[in-house]
C-alpha cells in the first residue's frame, strides 16, 4: 500500500469509529437522489442514533401502535419513539394508525 | 442495560442494507484514492463518497421511508482489533445503547459491569465453550479455581524457593482448564499462568511457558 493509499484509509477507519457521531443532515438529500435514480420518489428520512434504535424506529413506522404499547414498559423504546416523533412533526408527517 | 432486539422477541428485525461508513469504509477509502488518481468514476460514485462522508453507520430503506444510524460515540478494541472491553461498554451509541464484547465476543452488559455476580455454577452451566472462557476471564481465574474446587495436579519449591502448584479443572466439553499457580518472589502476590492441559508437572509447565521441552529447561540462576 502506497503512502497515499495508506493515509486515506487510516482517515476512514478513524472517521468511521472515532470521530463521534455526528450525522450531516445533508445525508436525505443523497438519500433522494438515490431513490430518484431508482425512480423512486424521495422518502422520508429518519435519524437515529444506534443500531437498535433503527430497527426500533422501523418497527414504530411500520405497526406505531403495538411499539406505542412495547414503549410502556421500556424506556429506550419509548424515547426513541420520542425521537422519531419530533422529526415527524418538523417535516409535518403525520403517522397513520396503521403504519407506513 | 437495555433490552436488545435480538432479546426482545416483541420487536421485528428489519434487514439494514449495509449501506454507511460502518460496512462501505473500505470501499470509500479506495475510491478516494482511486479518484485522485485516476479521477472520477461517474456521478453516482462521487454522490456514494459524499454520502459517506455525512457519516451513516448504516440504513434501512423501505419504499416510503429511510433509516438511517448514525456512528458510535465510543469504541474499543483489542490488539487483534476485535471488539473489546473488559471495564465498561465496547461500543457506545449516541441514543444510549451499548454493545459489551470481550475479545470479539459478545456478552451482556452485567457480566462486565458486575463481575462479582458471576458464579461457579453460572460458569459451569455455560453451554457455550466460548462463552464459558469469557465468563472465567471476566470471573477471575484464581477465584474461579478456589471456588470450582479445581484438583492439585502436581507441586514444587522452585528455584526461587517459592512453593508452587498445578492446578486443574476437568470440563466434559471442553479441554481441561489447568494452570500454573506461582508465587512472585518479588511482590509476594500469587500469580498464575494458564498452561497447556497435556502438561503433568510443574517443571513442565514453566518449561512450557519459555517454550522449552522440560528436560532442556534447567535454569542456572531465578530471579
Amino acid at each position: 500500500m502506497n503512502d497515499l493509499a495508506k493515509q486515506i484509509s487510516d482517515k476512514w477507519e478513524k472517521f468511521a469509529l472515532y470521530e463521534g457521531s455526528e450525522l450531516d443532515p445533508k445525508v436525505s438529500d443523497y438519500i433522494s437522489f438515490f431513490y430518484k435514480k431508482d425512480n423512486r420518489k424521495t422518502p422520508l428520512t429518519i435519524l437515529t442514533g444506534s443500531p437498535y434504535g433503527a430497527q426500533v424506529a422501523c418497527n414504530y413506522l411500520s405497526n406505531p401502535t403495538k411499539t406505542r404499547v412495547l414503549a410502556k414498559k421500556d424506556a429506550f423504546i419509548a424515547s426513541v419513539i420520542a425521537d422519531v416523533d419530533r422529526q415527524l412533526q418538523e417535516k409535518n408527517v403525520n403517522l397513520p394508525e396503521g403504519g407506513l | 442495560m437495555v433490552t436488545t432486539w435480538t432479546e426482545n422477541s416483541n420487536l421485528l428485525y428489519y434487514g439494514f442494507n449495509y449501506t454507511g461508513v460502518g460496512f462501505d469504509a473500505g470501499w470509500a477509502a479506495w475510491y478516494e484514492h482511486e479518484k485522485a488518481q485516476n479521477g472520477s468514476r461517474g456521478e453516482d460514485s462521487d454522490k456514494m463518497l459524499e454520502f459517506l462522508k455525512c457519516g451513516p453507520w448504516d440504513c434501512v430503506f423501505f419504499e416510503e421511508a429511510a433509516i438511517v444510524c448514525a456512528r458510535p460515540v465510543e469504541v474499543h478494541l483489542d490488539d487483534n482489533q476485535r471488539l473489546h472491553n473488559p471495564h465498561g461498554p465496547a461500543v457506545r451509541w449516541r441514543d444510549g445503547y451499548l454493545n459489551y464484547f470481550i475479545h470479539g465476543v459478545s456478552v451482556p452488559g452485567d457480566w462486565v459491569e458486575e463481575p462479582h455476580t458471576i458464579s461457579v455454577t453460572r460458569v459451569l452451566e455455560e453451554r457455550n465453550v466460548e462463552l464459558r472462557r469469557v465468563l472465567i476471564s471476566l470471573m477471575g481465574s484464581e477465584r474461579f479455581l478456589r471456588e470450582a474446587g479445581a484438583v492439585v495436579v502436581d507441586e514444587w519449591i522452585d528455584g526461587g524457593g517459592q512453593k508452587c502448584r498445578l492446578l486443574r479443572l476437568e470440563f466434559s466439553d471442553d479441554e481441561p482448564y489447568q494452570v500454573y499457580e506461582f508465587k512472585d518472589p518479588s511482590t509476594g502476590k500469587t500469580g498464575i499462568l494458564r498452561v497447556n492441559p497435556n502438561v503433568r508437572t510443574c517443571k513442565e509447565a514453566v518449561a512450557s511457558t519459555f517454550q522449552q521441552a522440560v528436560d532442556l529447561y534447567n535454569p542456572s540462576v531465578e530471579t
